[in-house]
């Protein structure tokens, strides 16, 4: 037991000669502790604490309670389901279909991410609502698009990305030479696809649902304007901290928000994303081979055109409400949306969301450093619960943070030393920050684990200290991961709404609860504006920080001609 | 790579400053922050034309009444706003029922009708809007009915899933709705009606006059919302909605102002709570299509406005219906939206 | 270059928070200035661990490392003056070739026509010169084994260490390599330890080899020594092929020892552990030292199977219930014996090595 104790003290005492390291494991145990652990830590205590019980048993009892749970896990489901397949589409047309208009696909796979919240459902609602323009005027349907099926298609449409890109890197990393020895010995094309390619797959499908699903039981801004009377805990949650302030409902329901994400993401985590069939040696001996058999390839093509058209459709649809009078009723070109947010008060919030994004996005990106590298280069104790505690953030959906942050920092602690918080943009960064870590180190830690860490040794055996080594070594070949980091960061930041909707405070006004404003008083032409110019600032930040971070490693093989 | 490391570092350390900065609150006179009630483009007319003419740098933040109160209610003792301009009186004098108002009677006061002011000045009204029925005449005429005039045309069948309005829990419109059938039928009764009308909505919307652009959209046939917001949809959209009033009578709100108390900026706050009742601040709203009847009879009416002569407006105890808010809309909650199990949700 | 004597001394090295895995125990090592010393083994044996100690990039359990006689073993990589070669070579591939090399020179901080000078002196004795401005992955493995080579050597270090440097090139490059790794460190005359499993590598390059098995030295010692008197079994079985008699001690003295073998009594000179009448042994005799003929001395054996090889013909020959391996240089036509053959064995005198059981 002693020695137990000393071996553990030795690797702390190895981590400590090391001045920066020290200081770098004592900043990022600091922040997870604090912003991370403790809100959480928060909500229990709250939700189990005496004043608590009045609000789980009106909370339990209520039957309505029950039907929004159920509600969400059905909504869960759907988008898990049509989203994952709508992302192994548009993989599957990248990788195994020799087809025209690949890049405008991938293109369309990745959109979604810089998208704000609201805009696609907005768009869906003008378009296929009750007045829609395709659903009324087209097709003289008066379709309800609100609820559960608005929903699904709206979320769906936003989230499969995660899916396609989760897919994509599986499908390119497959090794081509199984699917080989499986037809030589016999398989046709299609047995060969159910027992070898899909069960390979398997991983990446399993891991994009479960993802797929937690993220769609977190969102709050669409369940809040095409959602309908269906109600989902999110907006259950927003209703009661909104509506009624009651903290202690909110905690509960957070609570009970809280089980299933949780419990989806560590699955997803733990279980799938360990166990990666890619192949044995790791190296795929060639490319993959495609599909031409035109009785597939032309099908899947024509459904894939489909649904890539009804994405740009969607997204582009968007551009035609910020300048038309009234989105979906007048159509009538005008500028005054863009006026309203570029030069009228909206312009406020424009200017306020971009500086704490940008405070937050190079914060969030030196975090995410400090935690990977702790976590991928050196051995302690508690070093798997750093990397556990570091995903956190992303796994608790974000009305839990928002309300997590309000009940740990509503008042001043140890006797005034640490401030108030609620009500200053350090709590919006902060939230910020807490979101966008875990995607920054998710991504270092990938790009760390490919670099082999006999080159760190080799650094150290030529005479560099640790932090020259991380300088010279390590950081240039992280850089493309580093500049993905800040670029998640950003994007994910300004168009954070959940997160942050509990937090708004008069005098920094945040893009996300403005166009919610205007969505919900149905003003959609501002809303569509703001989404416009959210985007035109997400897509310029990213194309500066490409040109100041830069992209490239030094260490680039020029393709092969 | 120094180059790059050095730029990361001074944006980081630019950041760092920054977020210090930022946390501190500014404590200043000479600046006001308001929580305004009515749509963001009346507020923010106002503001600016209040700062043009006091140079007093002005902000606020639009929040529908029940989240005002919720959020005044939350920091109690530390407000961040200075006066609550606009949103139905009821949430005034809820707010100062748990003592988050300040009694204050601008001079100007004087000017405005008894039954639009307290008292005891906890509130001034601004604003009087009475609730109403806006519909699109286009669907009505598909649907083959006329617009509604009373509270029972609602129950009709053929506008199943034909009618917008908005939660009483987060909506100050909708609670007038909620309370103007506790007043005509008594409390069980009108719980009662609101089930049956449940049957019929297709959206219980956030904000208060939501279900006026739905309406505009031609997404329902009929919305029920303040009447100002009807005219409001109509002159913007240049969708045929058509205005109209039950004959038993409706409810009212009395746009209202009040000072918070504790305050950071009292002077500035009382300096906004006089000037609001002025002509000149009240002619503002016409220039953003805002068509609220002005309490101050001194101000020119827009000819969009509706007339209230022809409609008979409930009096009620504006006091007591504020009283009664969280306990009502409570119910509402259980009883009409989630516990009653609708057929066909 | 000062040549720096190294020891280690008790070394225990334990993983695992309960200790459940004992990479090297209690492992001694004198390693004299200029001294050429591999550390050989199968996967597993710890002799990585062992290189990984001595260049500082694990501390040991207990035990001293001593340096020129000052203890070295919780001084961190960066700290110790020694260069190690790594299995992958681990070149920085953001950096040129130049860059590379010179990584080391910089963090000393010395002047830059030093820097240049060294550099240029390490790339020339490399065969390096021109490619100064590539980077790694245009270079071939060989040349990136040198680049890697010349890396650690421009540091003048006190001693260089390899962890299998050549297992990642092709046969004729490898033996190409070993003569050069050879010759250089007998020309510069540093300290080196070197990590290797292959056996071929150990022999053709050490001064001394270290055979190490389950994180223990089961022997060190010239080439020759180990392969002509392993210590123990394993080593036995671990360098070159042997053959393993089983038989019985009748009698020894000084300079013989009688062993009762194949029910025959032979004189085994020079035993090396002690041995008492009666005590069951294994007798080690390598294939080349099996002697074929038709004489009829000797044993009587049947050819099982046997293989061509150019060089060499592999016989395995089956002597009473015992099978044998057997190898005969430069195999005529003529003396090609078949399946099924009778064939006399003898084993000359030196060919038993006797171990006991």
């Amino acid at each position: 037991m002693r020695a137990n104790l000393r071996f553990r003290l030795g690797e702390f005492r190895r981590l400590g000669q090391d001045g920066a390291l020290a200081l770098g494991l004592l900043i990022s145990v600091g922040f997870l502790a604090i912003f991370v652990v403790y809100p959480l830590y928060k909500i229990l205590s709250v939700s189990f604490g005496a004043e608590a019980a009045e609000a789980w048993r009106r909370l339990v009892t209520a039957r309505g309670t029950w039907r929004v749970i159920l509600n969400t896990l059905w909504m869960g489901l759907g988008v898990a389901s049509v989203g994952t397949a709508l992302g192994f589409l548009f993989a599957f047309v990248q990788v195994k279909l020799d087809v025209p208009f690949k890049r405008f696909f991938n293109l369309i796979g990745i959109l979604p991410i810089i998208s704000p919240p609201f805009a696609v459902a907005m768009s869906t609602i003008v378009l296929f609502g009750r007045s829609g323009l395709i659903t009324k005027k087209l097709l003289g349907l008066r379709y309800d698009v609100y609820g559960l099926d608005g929903l699904i298609f709206v979320l769906a449409v936003s989230f499969f990305p995660v899916a396609y890109m989760t897919l994509l890197g599986m499908m390119r990393a497959l090794d081509p030479a199984l699917e080989e020895a499986a037809t030589s010995l016999g398989a046709s094309r299609w047995r060969v696809f159910r027992t070898i390619t899909l069960p390979m797959l398997t991983p990446g499908l399993a891991s994009s649902f479960l993802l797929l699903f937690v993220e769609a039981m977190a969102d709050l801004a669409n369940p809040l304007l095409i959602g309908g009377n269906y109600t989902v805990l999110s907006s259950r949650i927003y209703l009661a901290i909104i509506g009624e302030y009651d903290l202690y409902a909110g905690a509960v329901l957070s609570l009970l928000l809280l089980v299933p994400s949780l419990t989806l993401f560590f699955l997803q985590y733990y279980w799938v994303s360990r166990n990666s069939y890619v192949s044995v040696t790791g190296k795929p001996t060639g490319q993959a081979s495609t599909i031409d058999s035109p009785w597939v390839k032309w099908p899947v093509f024509s459904l894939a055109l489909f649904v890539a058209g009804l994405v740009a459709l969607v997204y582009g649809f968007i551009f035609v409400g910020a300048v038309t009078k009234v989105w979906g009723i007048n159509y009538q070109l005008t500028l005054d949306h863009f006026r309203f947010v570029l030069f009228g008060y909206g312009s406020a919030a424009m200017i306020d969301t971009t500086l704490l994004a940008s405070t937050a996005t190079p914060l969030a990106a030196v975090m995410g450093l400090l935690i990977a590298y702790l976590v991928v280069r050196r051995r302690f104790t508690g070093r798997s619960l750093i990397d556990f505690t570091s995903v956190l953030g992303l796994a608790v959906p974000g009305t839990v943070v928002g309300i997590g942050f309000i009940l740990a920092f509503r008042e001043p602690m140890w006797s005034g030393v640490f401030p108030k918080l609620t009500g200053t943009a350090a709590i919006i960064v902060l939230a910020y920050m807490v979101r966008s870590v875990p995607g920054s180190v998710r991504s270092i830690v990938a790009s760390l684990q490919q670099i082999d860490n006999a080159m760190e040794e080799a650094s150290a055996s030529l005479g560099a200290s640790a932090l020259t080594t991380f300088r010279r070594i390590t950081v240039p070949l992280i850089r493309p991961a580093f500049l993905a980091g800040m670029v998640y960061s950003f994007s994910r930041s300004m168009t954070s709404l959940s997160a942050i909707i509990f937090l708004v405070t008069p005098r920094w006004r945040i893009m996300t609860a403005q166009i919610l404003n205007e969505a919900e008083t149905g003003r959609f032409g501002n809303a569509a504006a703001y989404c416009v110019v959210l985007i035109a600032i997400v897509l310029t930040a990213i194309g500066l920080m490409y040109l100041v971070v830069g992209s490239k490693t030094g260490a680039e093989r020029p393709i092969e001609s | 790579m120094r180059r790059v490391a050095l730029i990361v570092a001074t944006m980081v350390a630019l950041a760092l400053l920054a977020a210090a900065l930022a946390g501190k609150p500014s404590n200043t006179e000479g600046e006001l922050v308001v929580l305004a009630g009515p749509q963001e483009d009346w507020a923010q007319a106002m503001v600016a034309a209040f700062q043009r003419k006091y140079g007093i740098k002005t902000s606020y933040v639009r929040m529908s009444s029940g989240e005002s109160l919720a959020r005044l209610r939350a920091e109690a003792g530390h407000p961040s706003f200075d006066v609550w301009w606009g949103g139905p009186n009821e949430g005034q004098m809820a707010a100062y029922a748990e003592g988050l108002i300040e009694p204050y009677v601008p001079p100007r006061a004087a000017e405005i009708p008894d039954e639009l002011k307290d008292k005891n000045g906890v509130w001034t009204g601004i604003y009087v809007g009475a609730l109403g029925f806006c519909s699109n005449k286009e669907l009505l005429d598909q649907l083959g009915i006329k617009p509604p005039t009373s509270w029972d045309d609602l129950l009709n069948p053929k506008l199943k899933n034909g009618i917008a309005v908005a939660d009483p829990r987060t909506s100050g419109t909708a609670y007038t709705f909620l309370y103007t059938q506790v007043v005509l039928r008594g409390e069980e009764a009108a719980f009662d009606y609101l089930k049956k009308v449940n049957e019929n909505i297709f959206q219980y919307t956030k904000s208060g006059s939501a279900p006026g652009r739905m309406a505009a959209a031609g997404e329902v046939p009929v919305a029920i919302i303040f009447s100002h917001d009807c005219v409001k949809f109509r002159e913007e959209t240049g969708v045929d909605l058509v205005v109209s009033f039950p004959k038993e009578g409706t409810g009212y709100e009395i746009g209202a102002e009040a000072l918070i108390k504790g305050a950071r900026h009292p002077n500035a706050a009382k300096l906004w709570m006089d000037w609001a009742l002025s002509p000149e601040a009240q002619a503002i709203a016409a220039t953003v299509k805002s068509y609220q009847v002005p309490s101050n009879p001194k101000t020119v009416v827009p000819k969009e406005a509706i007339s209230l002569d022809q409609v008979k407006l409930l009096s009620y105890d504006h006091e007591e219906s504020g009283k009664l808010r969280s306990r009502l809309s409570e119910r509402f909650g259980e009883e009409v939206r989630e516990g009653a199990s609708a057929p066909g949700k | 270059m000062d040549s720096a004597s190294l020891v280690l001394k008790d070394i225990v090295k334990v993983f695992g928070s309960r200790g459940e895995v004992r990479a090297v125990d209690e492992l001694n090592l004198e390693i004299g200035p200029g001294e050429f010393v591999t550390l050989l083994g199968p996967s597993g044996c710890g002799k990585t661990t062992t290189l990984r100690l001595i260049a500082g990039f694990e501390f040991p359990t207990s035990g001293e490392i001593n340096l020129n006689g000052k203890p070295i073993g919780r001084l961190p990589p960066n700290k110790r003056p020694m260069a190690m070669v790594f299995q992958s070579y681990a070149l920085f591939p953001h950096m040129t070739v130049l860059g590379n090399i010179a990584y080391g020179l910089e963090i000393q901080k010395l002047n830059k026509q030093e820097i240049q000078a060294r550099a240029a002196k390490a790339m020339e004795l490399m065969g390096l010169e021109g490619m100064g401005d590539r980077k790694p992955h245009q270079l071939s493995g060989g040349q990136q084994q040198r680049v890697a080579l010349a890396r650690a050597l421009v540091m003048e270090p006190q001693v260089l260490l390899f962890d299998e440097p050549l297992s990642n090139l092709d046969a004729k490059l490898r033996e190409q390599m070993r003569l050069e790794i050879r010759s250089l460190q007998k020309r510069l005359g540093i300290t080196t330890v070197y990590v290797t499993h292959d056996q071929a590598e150990a022999m053709s390059l050490s001064d001394r080899i270290a055979v190490m098995n389950a994180g223990r030295i089961e022997q060190i010692g010239t080439p020759a020594e180990i392969y002509r008197r392993p210590a123990t079994v394993f080593v036995a079985d671990f360098i070159g092929r042997a053959n393993f008699i089983e038989g019985q001690v009748v009698e020894r003295d000084e300079a013989h020892v009688a062993v009762k073998v194949f029910g025959k009594t032979t004189s085994v000179p020079n035993p090396a552990a002690d041995l008492t009448p009666g005590q069951e042994v294994l007798l080690v005799v390598r294939p080349e030292a099996v002697r074929l003929s038709n004489s009829g001395d000797g044993f009587e054996g049947e050819v099982v199977h046997g293989v061509y090889l150019g060089a060499t013909m592999e016989y395995e020959i089956k002597i009473q219930d015992r099978t044998i391996a057997a190898v005969v240089y430069d195999p005529q036509e003529t003396d090609t014996l078949l399946p099924g053959d009778r064939v006399s064995v003898t084993f000359p005198g030196a060919a038993f090595h006797v171990l006991p059981k």
